[in-house]
């Protein structure tokens, strides 16, 4: 079957891994142009063209037309130059071990190590889950034309308070007041990124 | 508050934090439940901050 996904129309609570793989295709070819760590330590990918933010507050920043966030999800960033693997997860910043050093989110923000200017090559949801366990949940994979690429995984929801399972494992915000909720669990939306919902927790 | 605002929210909030405007939740300079109400009417323009 050939069949045609309209980027500016919205999807509500889906399940359909092929149809989450389609709306992701949207951001191939776009280029990376900076990280920005948010609230919560929240990992942000800007990608695309520069625009500015709606909020005059933040007219002193610019961002991407797309803005891909982590949420409280855990993320891998891998680098060319140096080889090297960046760790996010739910510990705390002190937590170190001989074979891990300790970053502040400005340490990585400034580090550069991602190239301005390189296009993503290839994204893609993954369907987590294990052998002895359904699938529980949809991860991002996201590759640049320079090797560098982005793994986000959801957390595990034990030990979460009440808002904090509502909150989605991923989101891609795009330039057609859209924006794309993935998760809790096998599940997904496309909204409008401008009207309120119980999915935009 | 819809998804787009809230996602420039959190970034609203790291500015100040970064800025010297910090919370008094945590020593990470995290907001509290009243401090994130304040700050929420602070981006709105619903105050004269």
């Amino acid at each position: 079957m050939i069949s045609f996904v309209d980027l500016r129309a919205t999807r509500e609570r889906s399940s359909d891994y092929l149809e989450l793989r389609a709306y992701l295709q949207q951001l191939v070819g776009q280029p990376f142009r900076f990280l920005r760590f948010s609230y919560g330590d929240e990992l942000t990918l800007h990608v695309g063209q520069p625009t500015q933010y709606r909020s005059s507050r933040l007219a002193h920043l610019s961002r991407g037309s797309y803005v891909i966030g982590a949420r409280a999800s855990y993320w891998f960033l891998r680098t060319h130059v140096p080889p090297a693997i960046i760790v996010g997860d739910s510990r705390p910043l002190s937590y170190a071990s001989k074979h891990r050093k300790p970053l502040t989110p400005e340490q990585v923000e400034k580090s550069e190590l991602l190239r301005p200017g390189a296009r993503i090559a290839g994204v893609d949801a993954i369907t987590l889950g294990t052998g002895t366990r359904s699938a529980y949940g949809f991860g991002l994979s996201l590759s640049l034309e320079d090797s560098a690429s982005l793994l986000v995984l959801p957390a595990p929801r034990l030990g979460r308070n009440r808002r904090q399972q509502l909150v989605a494992d991923w989101e891609v915000f795009t330039p057609y007041e859209r924006y794309l909720s993935v998760g809790p669990g096998l599940r997904w939306s496309y909204l409008s990124s401008r009207m309120a919902t119980k999915a935009g927790a | 508050m819809d998804p787009e605002t809230r996602r420039e929210f959190g970034d609203f909030l790291e500015q100040c934090k970064r800025t010297g405007d910090r919370g008094t939740k945590n020593k990470r300079g995290d907001y509290t439940e009243a401090e994130l109400q304040k700050k929420a009417k602070e981006f709105l323009g619903l105050t004269d901050d």
